[in-house]
């Protein structure tokens, strides 16, 4: 009997799972949110739109490798591009939306390698039409072909916002302002962690030379504090954080543009994961919460693995490695994963991931935030952007003992709306844990539904047969 | 399709190409306010890939249709929806 | 470990054990109450369900409960010193047969109620679409309105009374769960984590888990647990302007003033988990369409569970056990929409030792030893 396995995500850890668990003989389905497979890191912009992609010839080496790879098993494939996974359930059930229908899946294995989104710090005024998320920006750019703006400030911590600069520069795109809440001088700390990841900083370094060459103003120590417009941004406030972290008088500077485009790391997308009912932990550095995992991906549920930055910030090669080491686990009974034969046949990898991984060391000291960043968030500073819940409501909810983001959700409707709380669940998290001390010792309860589905698609609902 | 052709965008022509999302094509025409939430906030493009929802706008009289996840196609109507305002009268 | 003494240790924070300690701290000033609750704010029945309140019952008690406690909920901003308010919502309720037998008890109900003063009417399937275009027709035959009825935040509400607690000096804990009850001479032993608490009388409000605490003192009563599940919608024009109510369906919608639509579903199943189940929204989506086509389109935001008590008759229990000194009350799935009342009727009985008010009788945890079990007329459309 061929061992059935549904792999979420279609980024590296999810096209490497594939591959893989192809190569091993198993039956795959491959679910998707793009139309093309890639994930967010190697999008893949629509064949008719001709142009530059503005990144480095070896990355793009990487991407093409890895997609091509892909490509030449996806045949064997049951891909489903532009589908939702909108709830996955303990008993092992996955239930997707694609078109005006939904399906329900129940395969011997789940590999969930949803990958990472963007983190915000609010401050005031960030939901000014103009303010956006970096890598959000570089997907308007890289994607679409599209300038995502033409004065722009780029602003956050860790290596993302530069390389966004440089891109941007590249495009033809000016950029106002580079601020930075720290030096990426931290990395220097890792000689060891830089050597193993000497590749990528190569290509770190000549996005550099790019900012450098093209003069960009530079704020080391600096974030956004006040976004300035109404129906569209024009100028944004940077102001100095000093070593005790708190935002120095009069080191404002307002500097025009029309997009600030802002990163402060990355939260795992382990919503999936959770609502398996998989033991989880948080981490703010590697994303917030992530699964507990092993060295093959497995979470406490048996059958649930996560593959990739899901289970916590790893960067692409990295997770591609996963992908590789969990489709493997996955497509072989549990019992022979802890089994000799499947581990010496997965040294090479295990030892290139170990390489890789030594790399992030460096890339996380650049993102770990000092507690007193959150005190850019005032008390009008909407926090949930969907509900209009100011940070001011939700001091008073903490200051009333309602310290778990579910208390605090009941209090003042926070990640009650259309995201979800994705966009700022894991920043009230810290902003609870710099108030009080304490970090919420859960995530929002997860549950149904991961992406909104209309009435209709889901009781017109495919149900597989028993297995 | 052809690769370029346009849209409306609150009744203005919006040009884009085959393959760019609605987004995008607004972004490149200027546009950036593409919503107007129920306590009179104006929201734009925010995440790009299609998690924070901020861009919803409605599209052919669907409301709440996000602008980042669709791809422009020839003639459709975009509006800049209101609050709770669908803008289903097309 | 110094021991903790109370003269009323009320057990379960929601909208009964809040509503009780508020009005004996107003009753009684100087009282020394505890309120523990094993959660934390607002996670049991009383902040999971579908925030509705309504005077449309068959049977006096109910009306008379609803009725006082109606009357509260529109004066509670001041009554609580709430100035926020508890989002008051008056836009009635309607409640609809798809059988000419719950037509019968509904017109049957309509008449009681109109001997309290309810202003209730009877509508045709014509009347309920013209009032909620997006109701399918199908096998709708009728159903009663009453204007006044409407629907509370059930988070506010627990605020405001956990506000208005704690200023007048009840002392409410959250994350306290009490392991066991013993006899104390006169009064009683509460064994919480952080040691035994004492106290003279004491009320259990944990509604569907007050069997357990009560086994400790070898008590029973015959309360059981009923699973719900929601489905809440993404903020929509509106579409659904009265709270709707099945008999026949076992379903209550309730569009919010945010727009979003919460569609409650129970199902006939007995559990005590709170967990979403893998085959709820196909079930729930298709019995939804059906009732209401007009919302075929919109968009499942998300989904929440939450259990409440079910009693033998399917009404509450209030007053006391056998045991004298320890007293219940049971919501029976109405919780919200009685508490106020519940909670000036249990205040007068456990301090004042008040036991005119009549529902008292009627509902008393005596009655299923002596079989005297009620009927209402409006839950029993299975």
């Amino acid at each position: 009997m061929q061992r059935s396995i549904v792999i979420i995500g279609a980024g590296p850890a999810g096209m490497a799972a594939a591959i893989e668990a192809v190569r091993r003989g198993c039956r795959v389905t491959v679910i998707d949110e793009g139309p093309r497979p890639g994930g967010q890191i190697y999008r893949q912009p629509h064949p008719a739109l001709h142009g530059e992609d503005f990144a480095e010839p070896s990355e793009l080496a990487r991407k093409h490798r890895l997609i091509d790879g892909f490509q030449a098993v996806i045949d064997r494939i049951d891909y489903r591009a532009e589908a939702n996974v909108y709830a996955v359930f303990p008993n092992g059930e996955i239930h997707l939306a694609q078109g005006d229908r939904t399906e329900v899946l129940r395969p011997d294995a789940m590999i969930i390698a949803t990958g990472v989104r963007e983190q915000a710090i609010p401050f005031p005024g960030w939901t000014i039409p103009g303010v956006m998320f970096a890598g959000g920006a570089q997907s308007i750019l890289k994607a679409q072909r599209v300038l995502p703006g033409r004065n722009v400030v780029v602003a956050g911590c860790g290596p993302l916002p530069r390389v966004v600069a440089a891109q941007i520069l590249r495009a033809g795109g000016s950029v106002a302002a580079l601020a930075s809440l720290r030096s990426l001088r931290a990395m220097l700390r890792y000689p060891r962690s830089l050597w193993c990841g000497r590749d990528i900083l190569r290509e770190g370094l000549r996005y550099e030379w790019t900012v450098l060459r093209a003069r960009v103003p530079q704020f080391t120590g600096y974030v956004p504090v006040r976004a300035i417009g109404g129906e569209r941004l024009e100028a944004v406030a940077l102001a100095r954080i000093d070593a005790e972290d708190r935002i120095v008088s009069g080191s404002e500077r307002e500097i025009a543009c029309d997009l600030l485009a802002i990163n402060y790391g990355f939260v795992a997308n382990s919503e999936l994961a959770a609502m398996t009912g998989a033991e989880m932990r948080r981490d703010p550095v590697i994303g917030g919460w992530v699964a507990v995992t092993d060295a093959f991906g497995r979470t406490s549920v048996p059958g649930v693995f996560v593959a990739g930055d899901s289970a916590g910030l790893r960067g692409a090669l990295v997770a591609e490695c996963d992908g590789t080491i969990v489709g493997a686990a996955a497509a072989v009974p549990s019992t022979a994963v802890d089994g000799a034969a499947l581990k010496t046949n997965l040294a090479a990898t295990m030892a290139r991931r170990t390489r890789h991984l030594e790399f992030q060391q460096a890339v996380r000291a650049t993102l770990r935030l000092p507690d007193g960043i959150w005190r850019i968030v005032t008390d009008d500073t909407l926090v949930c952007r969907c509900e209009n819940v100011r940070f001011g409501e939700i001091r008073e909810a903490l200051e009333s003992g309602h310290r778990s983001l579910n208390a605090i959700k009941r209090n003042v409707r926070s990640g009650m709306g259309w995201c979800g709380g994705r966009t700022c669940l894991h920043a009230i998290a810290s902003l609870a844990e710099a108030a009080t001390g304490q970090a919420p010792a859960e995530m929002m309860t997860p549950r149904p539904m991961a992406r909104p589905v209309p009435f209709a698609a889901i009781a017109r609902q495919k149900r597989a047969a028993a297995e | 399709m052809p690769s370029e052709f346009q849209f409306t965008f609150e009744g203005k022509p919006v040009a884009a190409r085959e393959g760019q999302s609605v987004a995008a094509a607004l972004i490149a025409a200027g546009e950036r306010c593409l919503r107007v939430d129920e306590a009179g906030n104006a929201k734009g493009v925010v995440c790009g890939i299609g998690f924070c929802w901020e861009c919803r706008c409605s599209i052919d009289g669907v409301p709440d249709i996000r602008a980042c996840m669709t791809p422009a196609r020839p003639g459709m109507i975009v509006r800049r929806q209101r609050g709770l305002d669908g803008c289903s009268d097309r | 470990m110094t021991k903790e003494k109370f003269d009323v240790l009320i057990i379960g924070a929601g909208a009964y054990g809040l509503s009780c300690a508020w009005w004996m701290a107003k009753r009684r000033s100087g009282a020394r109450i505890l309120v523990v609750d094993e959660g934390e704010f607002a996670s049991g029945a009383s902040g999971r369900n579908g925030a509705g309140f309504r005077m449309q019952w068959g049977l006096d008690l109910n009306i008379r409960l609803c009725q006082e406690s109606t009357r509260f909920f529109e004066t509670a901003a001041e009554q609580l010193e709430y100035p926020r308010g508890i989002e008051l919502k008056q836009d009635g309720y309607l409640v609809l047969a798809h059988s000419e037998k719950a037509l019968a008890a509904l017109k049957g109900s309509l008449e009681v109620q109109h001997r309290y003063g309810v202003p209730s009417e009877l509508l045709s399937a014509d009347d309920c679409l013209k009032m909620v275009p997006a109701l399918g027709r199908n096998r709708l035959v009728g159903g009663t309105f009453c204007g006044k009825d409407g629907t509370i935040s059930p988070f506010l509400l627990l605020d405001s009374l956990l506000k208005a607690c704690r200023r007048e000096k009840v002392d409410v804990r959250y994350g306290t769960r009490v392991e066991k009850l013993e006899r104390n001479g006169g009064g009683f032993r509460a064994l919480v984590q952080d040691g035994p608490i004492e106290a003279d009388k004491i009320l259990l409000c944990t509604d569907w888990a007050v069997p357990e605490l009560l086994a400790s003192l070898g008590l029973n009563l015959p309360v059981k647990s009923l699973p719900k599940e929601a489905i809440v919608t993404v903020p929509c024009t509106p579409r659904v302007k009265p709270i709707l109510i099945s008999l026949e369906h076992h379903i209550s919608v309730n569009q919010v003033n945010r727009g979003s639509i919460v569609f409650v579903v129970s199902r006939a199943r007995e559990g005590k988990e709170i967990a979403s189940t893998p085959d709820f929204l196909a079930f729930a989506s298709q019995k939804i369409i059906d009732l209401l086509p007009g919302v075929a389109d919109v968009p499942v935001l998300r989904t929440w569970g939450g259990v409440s008590s079910l009693t033998p008759d399917m009404q509450p229990i209030l007053g006391e056990t056998e045991i004298e000194g320890l007293y219940v009350a049971v919501s029976s799935f109405r919780g919200l929409m009685t508490s106020p009342a519940v909670g000036r009727i249990m205040s007068a009985l456990i301090l004042e030792n008040d036991t005119n008010d009549p529902v008292l009788t009627q509902l008393t945890p005596r009655r299923f030893k002596t079989g005297d079990l009620i009927v209402e007329p409006l839950l029993n459309q299975e």
